[in-house]
């Protein structure tokens, strides 16, 4: 019986909405190859790197990735300021990290979330989205954007946490914590999730080590690989916390990592808010000059996993090359390990336990009135109302 | 170890094949290798050194075509870049997917991007335009003045 | 003549039943909103949803596939669903006629509409559709016999008898068979055998939107497709109503006891919602031996303990 069939997953994910084309070559309902095809979504950031200068890239690498919207230019202003020799001040290190750890818990609550839904169980989809809402509010409070922060630049951050915000910040967090803990009990202890995730795409540490698989996914079979701790950058080294990892290499391994790593990052946020107080307020960036000539290499932990930026400079005020990896590059690649050999059912969620990282999510450009067919916003008026939403949502939190 | 001390092997080891080292600071070090022992070099990195493969980024200079292959030493931080040049006119060079994965696809890319030739690449197709880009085209290559 | 043609086309048949399904429908949805923090949908959205599709959408055609089979498939399963469905309600309603409600061929009426859905699906042509076929058919090789116990169960609680207003009398006379320990095991095989039979989640794997993108159904569209939702609503009609009738004594339609026969089908279908919604999917391996395994040995244990007189 060699009769294989094609099932496709795309061109246009069912369930990801992201255009990547995975074919499994199926004997019934067991997977006997796998092939995937990519480049439908190839925007050649990395060539209009080489148009922009410095300033720009940092908008520009943002826009790889609609969830991890921070971990690139933070991994981009490791590698440039390499290349400069500068030290950042704490105060925008700490500034830095506190992004980075709460897109870490806005990650990784999505892919709890689309991890349920995978295995059709759409109460936890929706629980996690829901739990994931204030840490965007959150996002739009610091910031004032709930995706693309434009928060780094080269020798710091663009803008400050002001001091009498971190209250409010601090409240959030133990909102979040709370919900955290009750979203880890309900996953953690149902045994119908157990039967369908124990023993489940598994990654040995032979097939971590040969792909070169960072982030969640290597430490859920044991290899503790984290940038934070490794090669130490922003304020990791000031804090106290702790590299989680797991043994059984399983998609239930994966998200158990993903979930417990959430409680670190909400106390890597505390401590930061707390020691925040301590810096004088503004002191958020350094002026840079020049950037010389050299080779940066900037790594950054993204929650799927090591960032590697490298980046070429000849002294102009633009990059001369500027390589890209994402986490995703090497963790998607393991889909041959872990999917061959599964069933179709198992196939589709070892998929999705790497977490498969997003392209660019679009943005609404206009809205119809049903009944009359005419424009009632145009995109001018849309940038208006989420302006005053975000003022709105400012003023509530900061009394 | 330091970094003194791994240039120090890395010599001690391949002896002339390594052609130069440039250190960019206490993690960070890139050393300049012959083309040829680019294998070689790598076996030893990858299985007794015991370093991760992050990824190579190529570029197109006027020396030819430059390839850093980015390793990494999880224990220490350590970034080691291995850098090779090769010929502007038929670039080509050993493939490693042979020793890991890991290198399967950027090798496919650059392949695609670059048109640099991995020899005993397992399968080197195109990653990322499979039928829709014209053949002999390379989009990052670019142009210099004689 | 006319008489039936009323029974089969508009009570109980055809149009009660679509009718009340569709307001069952919007119930479950109501509920699985309120379960995951939404709104909800409005109470006329499974009406709209079912008349867009028969109106307003186009039907397209699979080229590998096979237009008649396909396209009549969709007819073969309303069919059968409305048949079973006269036949639970007229004894559920205690309106007599010629048949007495035989309840092998109630099951074997309600076992049409999969039948029919997988024949449309392996007659798309779609290797989707395909494993979302097969999978279907695993599905029911395996439960189909625990609902025959669970069936079986009723008889021998029932002193042997086959037809379902017997049944209903039996119970309205003495006690409603769920009021015993065998009873509420028989209820429990029967809510998880319909569970599987509606295709919700924990056993949706023939659909499985998030691996299929919905499986079997993938190539329907517009009135093909608008008659597949017609039957959902149907089987989520009657077969809670068939639970109802074998363990629950059935319906008593006079003044306030038509509040309790409504709460009675709504609150098994608020446990399926709940069921639905508290799971994740399972895989086809797993849902052949819970239902192998588990649930005929709580069946027979229940069918032995009936047999005691417990």
């Amino acid at each position: 019986m060699s009769n294989k069939f094609l099932i496709p997953i795309g061109p246009y994910h069912p369930l990801q909405e992201e255009p990547e084309l995975f074919k499994l070559y199926c004997d019934g309902e067991i997977v006997r190859d796998i092939k995937w095809e990519t480049g439908y979504n190839h925007r050649g950031i990395e060539k209009l790197a080489e148009s922009k200068t410095y300033d720009q890239v940092f908008f520009l690498v943002e826009r790889i990735c609609g969830i991890c919207s921070t971990s690139h230019p933070f991994a981009f202003a490791n590698a440039v300021e390499e290349i400069c020799r500068i030290e950042i001040t704490d105060r925008a290190k700490y500034i830095r990290s506190i992004i980075g750890e709460l897109e870490r818990i806005h990650s990784h609550l999505l892919w709890a979330g689309l991890a349920g839904h995978f295995l059709g169980y759409n109460t936890v989809f929706m629980w996690a989205w829901k739990y994931r809402e204030p840490v965007l509010d959150l996002f739009e409070m610091i910031t004032g954007n709930r995706n693309s922060y434009a928060m780094f630049k080269v020798g710091g951050v663009r803008r400050d946490i002001e001091n009498n915000k971190i209250p409010d910040i601090l409240k959030v967090m133990d909102e979040v914590k709370k919900k955290v803990t009750l979203l880890t009990g309900a996953v953690m202890d149902d045994p119908v999730i157990h039967s369908r995730t124990k023993g489940v795409g598994v990654l040995t540490r032979q097939d971590i080590t040969d792909y070169g698989a960072v982030g969640p996914t290597a430490r859920a079979s044991g290899v503790a690989i984290d940038i934070r701790k490794d090669d130490p950058y922003a304020a990791y080294p000031l804090v106290n916390w702790k590299v989680i990892t797991a043994e059984g290499g399983d998609v239930f391994a994966k998200a158990e990592v993903r979930l417990l790593e959430m409680f670190e990052s909400v106390s890597i946020i505390e401590q930061c808010l707390e020691k925040l107080r301590k810096e004088k307020e503004g002191d958020i960036s350094i002026k840079v000059k020049e950037i010389p000539e050299g080779i940066g290499t900037g790594r950054a932990e993204a929650p799927r996993g090591e960032v590697f930026h490298c980046v070429f400079s000849d002294g102009s005020n633009s990059p001369v090359r500027h390589k890209i990896r994402a986490p995703s590059y090497v963790n998607i690649a393991t889909f041959r390990k872990s999917c061959i050999g599964q069933s179709i059912s198992d196939a589709t969620i070892s998929l999705a336990a790497v977490d498969p990282c997003y392209c660019c999510t679009e943005r609404l450009a206009a809205a119809y009135d049903e009944a009359s067919g005419k424009k009632i916003f145009n995109a001018r008026e849309l940038i208006e109302l989420s302006v005053n939403k975000t003022r709105l949502l400012r003023e509530q939190q900061v009394r | 170890m330091n970094n003194e001390a791994i240039i120090g092997e890395l010599r001690k080891k391949f002896g002339n094949d390594v052609l130069e080292t440039e250190e960019q600071s206490s993690t960070r070090l890139t050393v300049t290798i012959e083309p040829l022992a680019l294998l070689k070099v790598a076996e030893h990195l990858y299985r007794e050194a015991g370093l991760r493969f992050i990824i190579a980024s190529a570029i197109h200079t006027k020396k030819g075509f430059e390839i850093l292959y980015h390793f990494s030493n999880d224990e220490t931080g350590l970034v080691l870049n291995i850098h090779v040049i090769l010929n502007s006119e038929k670039p080509r060079i050993e493939s490693l997917s042979n020793m890991f994965n890991a290198s399967n696809w950027i090798e496919r890319e650059m392949h695609e991007l670059f048109g640099i030739d991995f020899l005993n690449h397992p399968n080197q197709e195109k990653l990322i335009s499979e039928g829709n880009w014209a053949e002999g085209v390379y989009p990052y290559r670019k142009e210099f003045k004689k | 003549m006319a008489a039936y043609l009323f029974y089969f086309l508009v009570f109980p048949g055809l149009l009660f039943a679509a009718v009340t399904g569709g307001v069952l429908s919007w119930f479950d949805r109501k509920i699985t909103a309120r379960v995951q923090f939404r709104k909800g949908p409005p109470l006329l959205q499974p009406f709209y949803d079912f008349f867009k599709l028969l109106l307003v959408k186009e039907t397209i055609i699979p080229k590998n596939g096979s237009p008649v089979t396909f396209l009549l498939a969709p007819v073969f399963g309303l069919f059968g669903a409305t048949t079973a469905a006269v036949f639970i309600l007229l004894p559920l309603f205690n309106i007599t006629t010629g048949f007495r409600g035989d309840l092998l061929v109630i099951f074997y009426l309600l076992t049409i509409p999969s039948f029919s859905w997988i024949l449309g699906a392996v007659a798309s042509g779609n290797p989707l559709a395909a494993v979302g076929g097969s999978r279907e058919m695993k599905l029911i090789l395996s439960y189909e016999l625990t609902f025959l116990l669970v069936i079986a169960g009723v008889i021998a609680k029932s002193g042997q008898s086959f037809d379902l207003y017997s049944i209903i009398q039996i119970q309205k006379d003495g006690a409603p068979f769920i009021g015993s320990i065998s009873g509420v095991l028989l209820f429990i095989a029967g809510i998880f055998c319909i569970q599987a039979k509606l295709g919700l989640v924990p056993f949706d794997m023939a659909e499985a939107e998030t691996e299929l993108a919905e499986g079997s159904f993938i190539e329907y569209s517009g009135p093909p497709y608008a008659i597949i939702k017609l039957t959902k609503y149907i089987m989520l009609l009657i077969l809670p109503c068939l639970i109802a009738a074998m363990l629950m004594k059935g319906f008593n339609l006079t003044g306030i006891n038509i509040l309790w026969a409504v709460l009675k089908v709504a609150g098994i279908v608020l446990l399926l919602t709940l069921i639905r919604n508290t799971n994740p999917r399972i895989r086809i391996k797993q849902a052949i031996s819970f239902f192998m395994i588990w649930m005929n040995l709580i069946v027979v244990t229940a069918i032995v303990l009936a047999f005691f007189g417990l």
